[in-house]
Protein backbone atom coordinates (compact mmCIF):
# COMPACT_ATOMS: atom_id res chain seq x y z
CA UNK A 1 0.00 0.00 0.00
CA UNK A 2 2.80 2.38 0.56
CA UNK A 3 4.68 1.52 -1.83
CA UNK A 4 1.41 1.67 -4.46
CA UNK A 5 1.08 5.70 -2.61
CA UNK A 6 4.74 6.52 -2.88
CA UNK A 7 4.56 5.65 -6.75
CA UNK A 8 1.45 7.71 -7.35
CA UNK A 9 3.44 10.47 -5.17
CA UNK A 10 6.56 9.94 -7.63
CA UNK A 11 4.65 10.45 -10.73
CA UNK A 12 2.66 13.25 -9.90
CA UNK A 13 5.49 14.52 -8.63
CA UNK A 14 7.18 13.85 -12.02
CA UNK A 15 4.85 16.86 -13.81
CA UNK A 16 4.27 19.11 -10.83
CA UNK A 17 6.93 20.29 -8.51
CA UNK A 18 5.52 20.30 -5.07
CA UNK A 19 7.67 23.50 -3.79
CA UNK A 20 6.79 25.19 -6.68
CA UNK A 21 3.13 24.49 -6.03
CA UNK A 22 3.75 25.23 -2.50
CA UNK A 23 5.25 28.60 -3.06
CA UNK A 24 1.51 29.36 -5.07
CA UNK A 25 -0.59 28.61 -1.62
CA UNK A 26 1.94 30.55 1.01
CA UNK A 27 -0.61 33.31 1.32
CA UNK A 28 -2.45 35.06 4.51
CA UNK A 29 -5.38 36.56 4.87
CA UNK A 30 -4.65 39.89 4.43
CA UNK A 31 -2.75 39.01 0.90
CA UNK A 32 -6.50 37.40 0.17
CA UNK A 33 -8.50 40.39 0.98
CA UNK A 34 -6.20 42.47 -1.01
CA UNK A 35 -5.44 40.62 -4.27
CA UNK A 36 -9.01 40.36 -4.22
CA UNK A 37 -9.31 44.46 -4.16
CA UNK A 38 -6.77 44.20 -6.32
CA UNK A 39 -8.60 41.99 -8.96
CA UNK A 40 -11.87 43.86 -9.05
CA UNK A 41 -10.12 47.60 -8.21
CA UNK A 42 -6.65 47.64 -10.51
CA UNK A 43 -7.26 51.06 -11.56
CA UNK A 44 -5.00 52.78 -9.56
CA UNK A 45 -2.81 50.39 -8.31
CA UNK A 46 0.55 50.79 -8.61
CA UNK A 47 3.54 49.27 -9.32
CA UNK A 48 2.89 46.13 -10.87
CA UNK A 49 6.47 45.00 -11.08
CA UNK A 50 7.51 41.81 -8.23
CA UNK A 51 9.68 41.65 -5.49
CA UNK A 52 12.74 39.70 -5.36
CA UNK A 53 14.83 38.88 -2.71
CA UNK A 54 18.44 38.23 -2.66
CA UNK A 55 19.91 35.04 -1.18
CA UNK A 56 23.96 34.12 -0.57
CA UNK A 57 24.49 31.16 -1.55
CA UNK A 58 27.72 29.74 0.73
CA UNK A 59 29.00 27.41 -1.86
CA UNK A 60 32.50 26.69 -2.23
CA UNK A 61 34.82 23.73 -2.41
CA UNK A 62 36.62 22.13 0.55
CA UNK A 63 34.10 24.90 2.68
CA UNK A 64 36.08 27.97 1.81
CA UNK A 65 34.22 30.33 -0.03
CA UNK A 66 35.63 31.42 -3.42
CA UNK A 67 32.96 33.09 -4.63
CA UNK A 68 30.05 33.70 -3.74
CA UNK A 69 27.21 34.00 -5.42
CA UNK A 70 23.79 36.07 -4.86
CA UNK A 71 20.85 34.68 -6.66
CA UNK A 72 17.58 36.49 -6.39
CA UNK A 73 14.10 34.81 -6.14
CA UNK A 74 10.39 36.15 -6.45
CA UNK A 75 8.83 36.47 -2.76
CA UNK A 76 5.73 33.96 -2.22
CA UNK A 77 2.63 35.54 -2.36
CA UNK A 78 2.54 36.63 1.40
CA UNK A 79 4.98 38.97 1.22
CA UNK A 80 4.19 40.73 -2.70
CA UNK A 81 0.97 41.51 -3.47
CA UNK A 82 1.89 41.38 -7.16
CA UNK A 83 2.91 37.86 -7.12
CA UNK A 84 0.39 34.75 -8.70
CA UNK A 85 -0.92 32.87 -6.18
CA UNK A 86 -2.95 29.77 -6.46
CA UNK A 87 -5.27 29.82 -3.66
CA UNK A 88 -7.89 31.93 -4.92
CA UNK A 89 -8.28 31.04 -8.26
CA UNK A 90 -8.75 27.54 -6.67
CA UNK A 91 -10.95 28.64 -4.35
CA UNK A 92 -13.02 31.41 -6.71
CA UNK A 93 -13.08 27.68 -9.07
CA UNK A 94 -14.78 25.74 -6.64
CA UNK A 95 -16.98 28.73 -5.38
CA UNK A 96 -18.03 29.26 -8.67
CA UNK A 97 -19.13 25.80 -8.86
CA UNK A 98 -21.04 25.42 -5.87
CA UNK A 99 -22.98 28.92 -6.43
CA UNK A 100 -24.04 27.64 -10.17
CA UNK A 101 -25.53 25.02 -7.95
CA UNK A 102 -26.93 26.70 -5.23
CA UNK A 103 -28.50 29.54 -7.49
CA UNK A 104 -30.00 26.62 -9.24
CA UNK A 105 -31.14 24.84 -5.73
CA UNK A 106 -32.83 28.16 -5.21
CA UNK A 107 -35.24 28.10 -8.46
CA UNK A 108 -36.40 24.64 -7.54
CA UNK A 109 -33.84 23.19 -10.47
CA UNK A 110 -31.44 21.41 -8.92
CA UNK A 111 -29.85 18.28 -10.12
CA UNK A 112 -27.05 16.28 -9.02
CA UNK A 113 -25.97 16.09 -12.74
CA UNK A 114 -25.10 19.88 -12.56
CA UNK A 115 -22.35 19.66 -10.33
CA UNK A 116 -20.47 17.80 -13.31
CA UNK A 117 -21.41 19.69 -15.97
CA UNK A 118 -20.53 22.66 -14.09
CA UNK A 119 -16.95 21.82 -13.55
CA UNK A 120 -16.37 19.97 -16.61
CA UNK A 121 -17.18 23.21 -18.60
CA UNK A 122 -14.78 25.59 -16.25
CA UNK A 123 -11.91 22.97 -16.26
CA UNK A 124 -12.63 22.60 -20.02
CA UNK A 125 -12.29 26.56 -20.46
CA UNK A 126 -9.40 26.44 -18.09
CA UNK A 127 -7.45 23.59 -20.34
CA UNK A 128 -8.30 25.25 -23.39
CA UNK A 129 -6.91 28.56 -22.37
CA UNK A 130 -3.88 27.27 -21.57
CA UNK A 131 -3.58 25.40 -24.45
CA UNK A 132 -4.43 29.06 -26.77
CA UNK A 133 -1.40 30.04 -24.39
CA UNK A 134 0.69 27.40 -24.84
CA UNK A 135 0.58 27.64 -28.74
CA UNK A 136 0.29 30.85 -29.07
CA UNK A 137 3.96 30.86 -26.83
CA UNK A 138 5.39 28.77 -29.21
CA UNK A 139 4.14 30.67 -32.91
CA UNK A 140 5.68 33.90 -30.92
CA UNK A 141 8.99 32.19 -29.89
CA UNK A 142 8.56 32.48 -25.97
CA UNK A 143 10.58 30.20 -24.62
CA UNK A 144 9.59 30.16 -21.14
CA UNK A 145 8.39 26.55 -19.71
CA UNK A 146 9.01 27.62 -16.15
CA UNK A 147 5.47 29.36 -15.57
CA UNK A 148 3.16 26.88 -16.30
CA UNK A 149 1.28 27.97 -12.99
CA UNK A 150 1.86 31.38 -13.36
CA UNK A 151 -0.84 31.18 -16.72
CA UNK A 152 -2.70 28.42 -14.38
CA UNK A 153 -2.63 31.09 -12.24
CA UNK A 154 -3.74 34.50 -14.20
CA UNK A 155 -6.55 32.47 -15.98
CA UNK A 156 -7.88 31.52 -12.98
CA UNK A 157 -8.77 34.86 -11.46
CA UNK A 158 -11.38 35.82 -13.83
CA UNK A 159 -13.40 33.48 -11.63
CA UNK A 160 -13.36 36.31 -9.12
CA UNK A 161 -15.17 38.63 -11.56
CA UNK A 162 -17.54 36.08 -12.56
CA UNK A 163 -18.73 35.31 -8.71
CA UNK A 164 -19.75 38.95 -8.54
CA UNK A 165 -21.14 39.31 -11.84
CA UNK A 166 -23.87 36.25 -10.66
CA UNK A 167 -24.46 37.22 -7.11
CA UNK A 168 -24.84 41.02 -8.23
CA UNK A 169 -27.38 40.21 -10.65
CA UNK A 170 -29.30 37.28 -8.73
CA UNK A 171 -29.36 39.70 -5.76
CA UNK A 172 -30.36 43.10 -7.83
CA UNK A 173 -32.72 40.68 -10.58
CA UNK A 174 -33.46 37.73 -8.31
CA UNK A 175 -34.48 35.12 -10.96
CA UNK A 176 -33.54 36.74 -14.44
CA UNK A 177 -29.48 35.34 -13.91
CA UNK A 178 -26.55 37.12 -15.43
CA UNK A 179 -28.65 38.03 -18.46
CA UNK A 180 -30.38 41.36 -17.79
CA UNK A 181 -29.19 44.76 -18.06
CA UNK A 182 -27.60 44.52 -14.45
CA UNK A 183 -25.58 41.43 -15.25
CA UNK A 184 -24.74 42.84 -18.17
CA UNK A 185 -23.70 46.05 -16.26
CA UNK A 186 -21.49 44.24 -13.59
CA UNK A 187 -19.97 41.61 -16.23
CA UNK A 188 -18.54 44.32 -18.42
CA UNK A 189 -17.24 46.43 -15.25
CA UNK A 190 -15.86 43.12 -13.97
CA UNK A 191 -14.29 41.90 -17.46
CA UNK A 192 -12.89 45.28 -18.16
CA UNK A 193 -10.89 45.11 -14.50
CA UNK A 194 -9.48 41.12 -15.03
CA UNK A 195 -8.63 42.89 -17.89
CA UNK A 196 -7.02 46.01 -16.84
CA UNK A 197 -5.12 43.50 -14.26
CA UNK A 198 -3.85 41.32 -16.52
CA UNK A 199 -2.39 44.08 -19.16
CA UNK A 200 -1.08 45.77 -15.85
CA UNK A 201 0.90 42.94 -15.00
CA UNK A 202 2.55 42.67 -17.79
CA UNK A 203 3.15 46.06 -19.25
CA UNK A 204 4.27 47.84 -16.42
CA UNK A 205 8.00 46.45 -15.23
CA UNK A 206 10.97 47.85 -14.17
CA UNK A 207 14.37 47.01 -14.84
CA UNK A 208 16.14 48.14 -11.85
CA UNK A 209 16.40 45.00 -9.58
CA UNK A 210 19.65 43.09 -10.62
CA UNK A 211 18.70 39.55 -9.78
CA UNK A 212 22.31 37.83 -10.00
CA UNK A 213 25.58 39.32 -9.14
CA UNK A 214 28.65 37.27 -8.33
CA UNK A 215 31.27 39.02 -6.30
CA UNK A 216 34.72 37.71 -5.76
CA UNK A 217 36.26 37.24 -2.70
CA UNK A 218 40.16 36.73 -2.36
CA UNK A 219 41.16 34.12 0.60
CA UNK B 1 1.60 38.23 -16.79
CA UNK B 2 4.90 39.69 -17.56
CA UNK B 3 6.84 36.94 -16.93
CA UNK B 4 5.75 35.03 -19.00
CA UNK B 5 4.51 36.42 -21.86
CA UNK B 6 7.43 38.93 -22.26
CA UNK B 7 10.06 36.97 -20.33
CA UNK B 8 13.02 38.44 -22.07
CA UNK B 9 12.59 41.98 -20.63
CA UNK B 10 11.82 40.71 -17.39
CA UNK B 11 14.97 38.35 -17.76
CA UNK B 12 17.75 40.92 -18.91
CA UNK B 13 17.38 42.21 -15.27
CA UNK B 14 16.99 38.23 -13.91
CA UNK B 15 20.56 37.41 -15.70
CA UNK B 16 23.52 40.21 -15.32
CA UNK B 17 25.61 39.91 -18.10
CA UNK B 18 23.80 38.19 -20.51
CA UNK B 19 21.40 41.32 -21.77
CA UNK B 20 18.99 39.51 -24.03
CA UNK B 21 16.95 42.10 -26.59
CA UNK B 22 14.37 41.04 -28.72
CA UNK B 23 13.53 42.56 -31.73
CA UNK B 24 11.23 45.50 -31.78
CA UNK B 25 8.56 43.58 -34.46
CA UNK B 26 8.81 40.59 -32.37
CA UNK B 27 8.09 42.47 -29.55
CA UNK B 28 5.22 44.48 -30.79
CA UNK B 29 3.72 41.21 -31.74
CA UNK B 30 4.12 39.82 -27.98
CA UNK B 31 2.46 43.03 -26.83
CA UNK B 32 -0.51 42.68 -29.33
CA UNK B 33 -1.29 39.35 -28.53
CA UNK B 34 -0.98 40.30 -24.52
CA UNK B 35 -4.27 42.85 -25.07
CA UNK B 36 -5.65 40.19 -27.58
CA UNK B 37 -5.63 38.23 -24.41
CA UNK B 38 -6.37 40.04 -21.93
CA UNK B 39 -9.40 41.93 -23.78
CA UNK B 40 -10.61 39.14 -26.02
CA UNK B 41 -10.21 35.74 -25.11
CA UNK B 42 -10.84 36.77 -21.51
CA UNK B 43 -13.84 38.17 -22.56
CA UNK B 44 -15.17 35.08 -24.31
CA UNK B 45 -14.04 32.78 -21.71
CA UNK B 46 -15.77 35.13 -19.07
CA UNK B 47 -19.21 35.11 -21.19
CA UNK B 48 -18.99 31.23 -21.72
CA UNK B 49 -18.34 31.13 -17.58
CA UNK B 50 -20.79 33.54 -16.53
CA UNK B 51 -23.57 31.68 -18.85
CA UNK B 52 -22.84 28.30 -17.94
CA UNK B 53 -24.75 28.73 -14.50
CA UNK B 54 -28.18 29.97 -16.39
CA UNK B 55 -27.06 27.66 -19.16
CA UNK B 56 -27.68 24.65 -16.92
CA UNK B 57 -30.66 26.00 -15.06
CA UNK B 58 -32.30 25.81 -18.80
CA UNK B 59 -30.94 22.91 -19.54
CA UNK B 60 -32.49 21.45 -15.85
CA UNK B 61 -36.00 22.39 -16.75
CA UNK B 62 -36.30 20.47 -19.56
Amino acid sequence: MDEANYFQFSQFNRYVSIPALKHYFNVSNSYVLSKIGLVLFPWRHKPWSRQQARMATPAGPNGQIVQQQYSSMFLPPRDDLNSPDMYIPVMALVTYILLSVLLAGFRGDFHPELLGSITTTAIAVILFEIMCLKMAMYILSINNDSQLLDLVAYSGYKFVGIIVTMVTSEILTPGRGTGGWVGWTVFIYTFLANAFFLVGSAIHYERKVSCTDFYSFAH
Amino acid sequence: MKYVLLPDSADSSMRAGSMQTVARGQRNRRTQFLFVYSYVIQFVFMWVLSREGPAALGAGDS
